[in-house]
């Protein structure tokens, strides 16, 4: 493995100390590059490490470096395209994975991207065609980017009249660069490098606006007083400004005005559920489902009867993988079965005095006690005292524990369960593997800063903008466009909204991730369609619309709704060239630039739908 | 006393998981009481006019998930509270010694402009159960340490003191709604006051419930 570029430059500045223009800890990397288009390894390539990344000051050039700090995850090392993608390896060994360090020279910056697909990231692309992705965890990109934004000249692309989101770079600006001069003569952080003073007060701007602005021009007052400024501040702060504003292709709150949609196409009306003899009759000798995509098509439109649920949504949950033999379930049944009991064992044989000194494993342990207790109780399922099926309940979400200690147990996880359970007629093994199966779907849901409810309910808003900018504009008005109203659709995807066979239903419907992975969000903005006349109408204010969305229990028609959430779909599809990035992302339309950095997923997912769509109307 | 304005109380109940509050809230309100209700997920509130004293009150009181992660989302609603209900499980040590954080969680989330002096009403929930873990003397000299909150012992199971406690609570909160009211008499200040609290009572003519 060898380095094809940079190398002059790096050794020269392995020498040269260089200084810190930028540094940001817990900044993972992903990287895919042309080469990898389109083959299997595209699947590993989002095994992320994280590091530290910083931007280097060197005597000749200026670098983009990350180091890793945190090993934990490793992917294969053949999955990573250590050629083409800048990627330079000091050890030896090419096992010593703790050496893989990443440079880019700003000088071969061709362009970046910022994306929010579950994380905020950055891809950037370089004029060998290499790209690598950052992936901002929990600090935030905009202060990476007003860094790259001080030192190299940029310009949005467009095409169609409409900006891409891809930012081209131009070149590098000078150290001469007015912006920078200007900054440096500011000195209004006297105990801070001249930088950072841009991007705090930058990030500051776009998190508190009024606020961060008064402050800093009061601290540019103070300056203005104290001594002649040799420059003109004020405007460079209002091109601080500009710059703050110009990252629209990031800002999350201020939407741009929305397109105007076609109308909203006829659909399909909803089909009947797949029965049993279409679903067996899909398997080949071997047991094989052959055709995958035609029975997601058929559960997409109907659901399944429930006489099949117990096998059908063991494939749905990836249980079983859909082109597995009768031999090979047979196998994982076993396998999965021993995995199990060796975790369900590791908790049922600890002593109540290792308990006693495990104040995390006692307070996952508790709240699942707790649940267990008040969960679906009205059904004959899980009613009355005494329920064996209680104490499934609560050995799955145990085993759970143990399976992903970190997560442990959060509120809903049972309400997610509970359905499982039943249709897995109380068996633990299957439960369990199925529950795993469908919490790595949601577990964004239930981490402990809420990161994944925060997306999804902007991601809500987002799609409403487009679809629904009149009842947009009256939450707006009513302080309620966090869609905090939606919060319990979202945690618990709708499963308190509906009754226990509706909901079984939806689930598998979103379980087919067909049309898109982020059905479930445009079934949200069906419902406030549906409801929109009554909010604004009725003038409710932010109260009367939380009360007026938790009412809506056990009163959402389910077929109307899915059928209404598609057509929206299917406008939005119509739409396409004129909407914004972020949408055209979250629905999986294909966006011309970033085809290399579509990640596998959305590209298959786009493909089935292709598929299905084509068998449903021909 | 001359103008007697339609008030709407806001209170907020707070404490641990499974310690009651979706409990209290539907017996003082409903007067019925189920070991059927689930966690409580996001947020939800239940209306009621009460009499206190001369007054008719409207008092709206929130319920929140008792798991500590799902606060961050939910504090919108926090804001404009009038008193603040703090419950724990009598049987459950763990959930009384959280009362602390719920209170600072409450103080920094609602910011109210006098901290020092706003209504907190306190609950030892439970106690038609046996295996009680937490003794009156300890709870009320939490109480006691904390400027002197009222504290009430409750079972929502059996309703034993929940309309008494709900009583203090619209109380406590009418008095610091009232202290606002205060300051309306001063001319500068009608209007900022005075526009908040035309907000808050249209609010309650158009809540549904």
């Amino acid at each position: 493995m060898n380095s094809t570029y940079g190398s002059a430059e790096s050794t020269a500045s392995d020498e040269e100390v260089g200084t810190e223009y930028f540094v940001q800890q817990g900044v993972a990397i992903k990287s895919l590059s042309k080469l990898h288009k389109g083959s299997k390894s595209h699947k590993n390539a989002e095994t992320h490490y994280t590091g530290l990344l910083r931007i280097m000051k060197y005597r000749t050039a200026k670098f983009i470096e990350w180091k890793p700090t945190e090993m934990s995850i490793f992917p294969d090392v053949d999955e990573w395209n250590i050629v083409d993608t800048g990627y330079k390896q000091n050890g030896k060994n090419k096992n010593d994975r703790s050496n893989i360090d990443i440079k880019i020279n700003l000088a071969t910056m061709k362009s970046y991207k910022m994306k929010k697909h579950k994380k905020h990231q950055i891809s950037i692309l370089q004029t060998n065609g290499s790209l690598v992705t950052f992936l901002f965890e929990s600090s935030p990109i905009s202060d990476f980017v007003t860094a790259l934004k001080t030192l190299l000249h940029t310009e949005k692309e467009i095409r169609h009249h409409r900006p891409t989101g891809v930012i081209l770079v131009l070149g590098e600006r000078q150290d001469s660069d007015p912006l920078c001069q200007s900054i440096k003569e500011l000195k209004i952080f006297p105990d801070q490098p001249p930088t950072s003073t841009v991007w705090s007060f930058i990030s500051g701007f776009q998190n508190n606006p009024v606020e961060k602005t008064y402050e800093t021009f009061a601290k540019i007052s103070d300056v203005l007083l104290t001594r002649t400024p040799d420059t003109r501040p004020d405007q460079e702060v209002a091109e601080l400004l500009n710059r703050a504003e110009e990252d629209d292709e990031y800002t999350m709150v201020d939407h741009p005005p929305p397109t105007v949609l076609p109308p909203r196409p006829g659909i399909k009306p909803r089909g009947n559920p797949l029965d049993q003899t279409t679903f067996y009759q899909s398997m080949n000798d071997e047991g094989r489902i052959t055709n995958e995509d035609y029975i997601k098509n058929i559960i997409f439109y109907g659901g399944c009867e429930h006489s099949i649920r117990h096998e059908v949504w063991k494939y749905l949950l990836g249980y079983y993988p859909w082109n597995s033999t009768r031999e090979q379930r047979i196998n994982i049944d076993k396998q999965q079965k021993t995995e199990y009991e060796r975790m369900k064992v590791q908790w049922m044989n600890m002593s109540s005095d290792q308990i006693s000194r495990f104040n995390m494993y006692r307070d996952r342990k508790s709240l699942i006690d707790k649940d267990v207790y008040r969960t679906d109780r009205t059904l004959d399922f899980y009613a009355g005292e005494g329920n064996e099926n209680l104490v499934k309940l609560h050995n799955v979400l145990m085993t759970y524990v143990m399976y992903n200690f970190d997560l442990g147990y959060v509120q809903g996880m049972s309400d997610l369960l509970s359905p499982i359970l039943m249709i897995m007629n109380s068996d633990e093994v299957e439960s369990f593997w199925c529950f795993v199966g469908f919490m790595n779907r949601v577990n964004t849901n239930f981490e402990l800063k809420q990161t994944g409810m925060k997306k999804q309910l902007n991601d809500l808003h987002y799609l409403l903008t487009t679809v629904s900018p009149k009842l947009e504009n009256h939450l707006k008005k009513m302080d309620s466009s966090n869609m905090y109203f939606c919060f319990r659709w979202l945690l618990v995807l709708f499963k308190r909204e509906f009754i226990y066979s509706d909901i079984m239903r939806l689930w598998e419907v979103l379980w087919t991730d067909i049309p898109c992975a982020n059905f479930h969000l445009l079934i949200c903005v069906a419902i406030l369609d549906n409801e929109k006349d009554t909010i604004i109408n009725e003038n409710y204010g932010l109260t009367e619309i939380l009360k007026h969305v938790n009412n809506l229990c056990e009163q959402i028609d389910l077929d109307k709704a899915l059928t209404t959430a598609y057509s929206i779909y299917e406008q939005l599809k119509q739409a396409q060239p004129s909407l914004q990035d972020s949408v055209n992302e979250l629905l999986g339309f294909s966006i011309s630039h970033s085809e290399i950095i579509l990640s596998s997923d959305s590209n298959s997912r786009e493909d089935d739908y292709e598929k299905a769509l084509s068998m449903n109307y021909t | 006393m001359a103008t007697r304005k339609k008030v709407l109380l806001k209170v907020i109940i707070l404490g641990d998981s499974s310690v009651g509050k979706t409990s209290l809230m539907n017996q003082y309100v409903n007067k019925k009481f189920t070991n059927q209700y689930k966690a409580t997920i996001g947020a939800d509130f239940l209306t009621k006019e009460v009499m206190v004293d001369d007054r008719i009150v409207t008092m709206q009181i929130w319920d929140t998930a008792g798991q500590e992660r799902f606060q961050s989302l939910g504090v919108a609603f926090y804001r404009g509270a009038d008193c603040c209900v703090l419950v724990f499980d009598v049987t459950s040590p763990g959930s009384f010694k959280s009362l602390d954080g719920w209170r600072d969680e409450f103080l920094i989330q609602a910011s109210p402009s006098d901290p020092d002096h706003f209504p907190f009403v306190v609950l030892g929930n439970k106690v038609d159960l046996d295996n009680r873990a937490v003794s009156t003397k300890r709870a009320q000299q939490w109480c006691q340490s904390k400027n002197g909150l009222p504290y009430f012992e409750t079972s929502a199971k059996e309703a034993v003191n929940v309309e008494q406690a709900f009583k203090t609570i619209a109380r406590n909160a009418l008095a610091q709604e009232s202290d606002v009211e205060l300051y309306n008499e001063f001319p500068d200040q009608i209007k900022l006051d005075g526009g908040s609290t035309d907000n808050r009572s249209s609010g309650s003519d158009n809540c549904a419930c």
